[in-house]
């Protein structure tokens, strides 16, 4: 990793980590590095979660019931931890989607508007 | 939550989890670390640097391990506090499962515990109510009733007050804030829709303040309309407002017709207020004359309300002071010779004594028996319960190895029982409510406020307290029992596995020994009052009430204030009634034997001047038309008056055979005379002696008691005109299908007459106090006794059946080598019934010592009736042999091979 990189980075919107997270777990169970790594992929790494965030998150959405953690072996044979979602945490994730949805039209109309 | 049973482990883990966060936590980064690391190493990057960009790139990894941390324990604290909720769900559930899965040791226990907790909450509740608080009115511990003793005439002879006693109280008793008097009987009320016999009630104005009356309508009276000549004003009870007015209010002012005259409506009284011996329809004032002469006559019921914090004994010595200056105040009416002769004093009771009588003594007793049933049914359901436990031991003993604590094992226990009482509580509830309706319906008319009994708060409460405090004994019962102690005991004890631990063995056979000690105490008690009911009922009440049909009649004063009036009436009315078919004899009395009481007269003999200083006795009267002991079969030796003879007033009376005993021993009382106003010429003359009959009662003495006839002799008056009469019909089949024939003639002969408590004769006695008290406590004992002996016996049954399962190597190495079934058998009647003794030998001196708080219950049979107690005692015996017998025919299923092989 090289520090421009970095400063390309966009920094996360307060409150959409946990939709990023629950959308990283639709395709199947994910331990955490398997999540850093497939939002990083998704966004051309134009998104990088840190890992200072992401695990207090997990253990949160755990908490909450969004998600389900469970040990299992990680390709590379190693012990990790697998997060799976779970029903509430689908309708969570459906939930904040429009909520975002909403958000993103909103803040285009006000862009887009021809100052009065 | 899923639904596995809580995992044995999970306390333990809580307790450890700390640490495992943290190695969780550390785990879980150092994997995402290596990932990291791995794929900087996949870009080509040297070791050292793929390392650096990783660490880099993770920033500060304490913090990380920290924060996450935190995230986990704050969820572990909100788990652990919905836990101990979702716990307890949870516990009741399986609680529930657990009970199901035992569908006969629960559907008993359930039953079991229902009728008894039941029996018990409704016991309270008329104890409560009854017992406790029988009084309705504010301040009821200040509340006395005064009333004359004559020990002369009889060792409970009371009568009330005379009017000028009355008045000296009231104007002299310093311990006496208030008093009032009263007077009650019945009334004929005419309205539109008929005449009605109505509880009425003649008091003196006072009686609103002794009694502390409200009114949920208008007021009560003023002291003026109390005097004599005040306009004709009546209150209203409130019963009698809802049910005849519909709770009017417009009635106020309007009048109502009683008996003949009409009076106006002032006031409705609150509910449940009226006089101390019940619900009142209707009251009006005494209007008593204070510049009366005084007179020897004590009609007045009175009622005192003393000074506040005034003791009885100050109040009693009061009345004595005043008592005792009769003599000097009121010589004409209260001459020495009386006072000293008679013994007259004025006794002060407790309102709430004078009210209850021994029925408070009876529910002591009742309520006793239900909580003794109580405790037969838990130690029966303790005992059933520690068997299973004793099944279940080494699966307690393995969870025990596993880990499973203590504590879990007894919140498992409680969380059962628990349940079990509490559902068996809210059954309870239904129980008690069908047994306070038992109550009411067979309550001896003596039971106050029984009326106003319900479902009410403190029955719940105190339904609730005891479940729960049953689910407690019994869940804890079996951790004293050692049940829940580790498997370390339970390798010592695989050893002798034939028989379970002895000292087990023996506190169960003890628990047993003590259900049947209290079950005999019960039966005991039971058996006493069978053999009282039954020594009552062959009892020869010394007249046939069979095929009577017995109804009251009042004729009122206002068209019926002659004797002429009066014995016109009843003539024309029997007469009529025997011209029916299927009636063999109409007639009338002022008395019915064990229904009625009746006023005593001092009575004079002829040839015997009172000058002689002995008081004359008072001897019972009543007035009966021609036919009454024939109507009754009551034989009669000589004659008895006809209604000629009566007419023409020749003056012939009929005296009981223990009257005529005691007032001409020795000798015939034929033709012999007597009145009961003054000693002067001329006397009635006995023209029969009719055969002894009880009136009182049927554990009393036979009746003493002059028959006069319904019209007086001439220079030898009669008190009054026997307006209220009861009028017996004799009739050859089924007396009630008489009462409309009965009803017609009435009406055709005056519209404006009620027929009263129309009743056949056997029913009214059995429903009469004298009766009733016995059999209802009877009844209720009998329930107890009964319960009691079933319990026992399949309590016995349980046991022995257990037994033989828990001893079958032990019966098949047996028959293994010859024995036989009966002989197995013979071995377990011999245990049972030696467990039975046991209990028997307690029980009977239990019974020796609580069948005595039954004494005054008893009709000639003694507390410690011993055919009593032997009978008891052996149908206890017979019925544990039965059902040993019963329990361990299932000894002969045992297989000695396979039970051996099993081994």
């Amino acid at each position: 990793m090289t520090r421009h990189a970095t400063e390309d980075r966009l920094d996360l919107l307060q409150g959409t980590l946990d939709m990023l997270l629950l959308k990283a777990l639709t395709a199947g169970p994910r331990h955490g590095y398997a999540i850093a790594r497939w939002l990083e992929d998704t966004t051309a790494d134009a998104l990088s979660v840190e890992e200072g965030s992401l695990y207090p998150a997990l253990h949160r959405m755990v908490g909450r019931g969004w998600v389900i953690d469970e040990w299992g072996v990680s390709e590379n044979n190693r012990r990790a931890k697998y997060y799976t979602l779970t029903p509430r945490g689908r309708a969570q994730l459906r939930a904040e989607t429009a909520q975002w949805g909403r958000f993103v039209d909103a803040i285009g109309l006000v862009l887009r508007a021809e100052p009065a | 939550m899923n639904d596995r049973p809580r995992d044995p482990y999970a306390e333990l883990r809580r307790i450890l989890s700390r640490s495992r966060i943290d190695e969780d936590v550390a785990a879980e980064l150092e994997h995402h670390f290596d990932a990291l690391l791995a794929r900087n190493l996949e870009r080509g990057m040297s070791e050292e640097d793929a390392r650096r960009a990783a660490l880099e790139r993770f920033g500060d990894m304490d913090r990380i391990r920290e924060e996450t941390g935190r995230v986990d324990r704050h969820l572990g604290r909100v788990e652990a506090r919905s836990e101990h909720v979702a716990d307890a769900v949870r516990g009741v559930r399986y609680a529930a499962r657990r009970l199901l899965r035992r569908p006969e040791f629960t559907l008993f226990a359930v039953l079991t515990l229902t009728l008894a907790i039941g029996a018990f909450s409704a016991l309270f509740t008329v104890l409560d109510r009854v017992v406790l608080s029988p009084l309705p009115y504010a301040e009821a511990g200040e509340l006395v009733r005064l009333e004359s003793a004559v020990p002369s005439m009889g060792e409970d002879a009371v009568w009330g007050l005379s009017q000028a006693g009355y008045f000296d109280f009231r104007d002299n008793g310093e311990a006496l804030e208030s008093i009032a008097g009263y007077s009650a009987g019945g009334a004929n009320f005419v309205s539109e829709a008929g005449p009605a016999r109505v509880r009425y009630a003649a008091v003196t104005a006072t009686l609103g303040e002794v009694l502390a009356l409200r009114t949920a309508a208008g007021r009560w009276f003023d002291p003026e309309e109390d005097l004599p000549g005040a306009p004709r004003t009546v209150v209203l009870g409130y019963g009698f407002w809802r049910n005849q007015f519909g709770g009017d209010p417009r009635v106020l002012g309007s009048t109502i017709d009683l008996h003949g005259f009409s009076y106006e409506v002032i006031g409705v009284l609150e509910r449940d207020l009226g006089l101390p011996e019940g619900p009142v329809d209707v009251l009006r004032t005494l209007e008593l004359d204070p510049s009366d002469a005084p007179v020897n006559a004590h009609w007045l019921s009175a009622v005192g309300r003393l000074v506040p914090d005034t003791p009885l004994a100050a109040a009693q010595a009061d009345l004595d002071r005043l008592t005792s200056m009769f003599s000097e105040k009121f010589p004409g009416a209260y001459p020495s010779s009386f006072m000293e002769g008679t013994g007259f004093r004025t006794r002060v009771v407790p309102l709430k004594d004078y009210v209850l009588g021994d029925i408070g003594r009876t529910m002591w007793i009742l309520f006793g028996a239900a909580g003794l049933l109580l405790v037969i049914a838990v130690a029966n359901i303790t005992n059933l319960y520690l068997m299973r436990i004793e099944a279940r031991r080494r699966d307690f003993a393995v969870r025990a190895a596993l880990g499973a604590g203590r504590r879990h094992l007894v919140w498992q226990s409680l969380s059962e029982t628990l349940v079990l009482c509490l559902f068996a509580g809210a059954l309870a509830l239904g129980v008690a409510r069908a047994g306070i309706a038992l109550l009411n319906a067979n309550a001896p008319a003596a039971l106050p406020r029984l009326e106003e009994l319900g479902l009410a708060a403190p029955t719940v409460w105190f339904t609730i307290g005891v479940s729960l405090a049953l689910g407690m004994i019994l869940g804890l019962v079996p951790l004293a029992y050692g049940a829940f102690d580790r498997a370390t005991d339970l390798a010592r004890e695989s050893g002798s596995r034939t028989t379970p631990s002895r000292s087990r063995n023996r506190v169960r056979r003890l628990m047993l020994a003590g259900q049947m000690a209290l079950a005999l105490v019960l039966l005991a008690a039971g058996g006493l009052m069978l053999r009282s009911l039954e020594r009552m009922r062959s009892t020869e009440p010394g007249f046939d009430p069979s095929d009577v049909l017995a109804l009251e009649i009042f004729l009122p004063w206002s068209r019926y204030g002659s004797y002429e009036a009066v014995g016109a009436f009843y003539r024309g009315f029997t007469s009529e009634i025997e011209r029916q078919p299927g009636v063999v004899r109409a007639s009338a009395t002022t008395r019915l034997p064990l229904i009625d009481g009746g006023p005593c007269a001092t009575t004079f003999v002829e040839d015997r001047p009172p000058e002689s200083g002995v008081e004359p006795p008072c001897v019972q009267y009543a007035l009966a038309a021609p036919g009454y002991f024939e109507a009754l079969d009551i034989p009669v030796d000589g004659t008895t008056p006809g209604w000629t003879e009566m007419e023409s007033g020749m003056g012939g009376v009929v005296v009981t055979r223990a009257l005529a005993d005691r007032l001409w021993p020795g000798e015939s009382a034929m033709g012999k005379g007597l009145k009961g106003n003054g000693w002067s010429h001329p006397f009635y003359r006995v023209r029969g002696v009719a055969e002894d009959f009880r009136s009182d009662g049927l554990d009393r003495p036979p009746l003493e008691a002059v028959f006069y006839p319904m019209y007086p002799m001439e220079g030898a008056p009669l008190w009054s005109p026997p307006n209220a009469m009861r009028v017996v019909v004799e009739s050859t089949a089924d007396p009630a299908g008489l009462v409309p024939v009965v009803r017609r003639i009435l009406r055709d002969l005056d519209p404006n007459i009620p027929i009263a408590e129309v009743d056949v004769l056997e029913a009214a006695i059995a429903a009469s106090p004298a009766v009733s008290r016995v059999s209802f406590t009877l009844l209720l004992l009998g329930i107890a006794a009964a319960m009691a002996l079933l319990l026992s016996t399949i309590g016995m049954y349980g046991i022995v059946a257990q037994l033989v399962v828990e001893r079958s190597r032990e019966i098949a190495v047996r028959m293994a080598l010859g024995a036989q079934l009966s002989q197995v058998i013979r071995m377990f009647l011999g245990q049972s019934l030696g467990v039975a003794i046991v209990g028997a030998v307690f029980g009977l001196a239990g019974a020796l010592v609580a069948t005595r708080a039954l004494r005054a219950l008893l009709f000639e049979v003694a507390p410690g009736d011993p055919l009593t107690l032997a009978a008891a005692t052996a149908l206890l015996l017979i019925t544990v042999a039965a059902a040993t017998y019963l329990a361990s025919l299932k000894a002969g299923r045992v297989d000695p091979i396979e039970t051996l092989k099993a081994e």
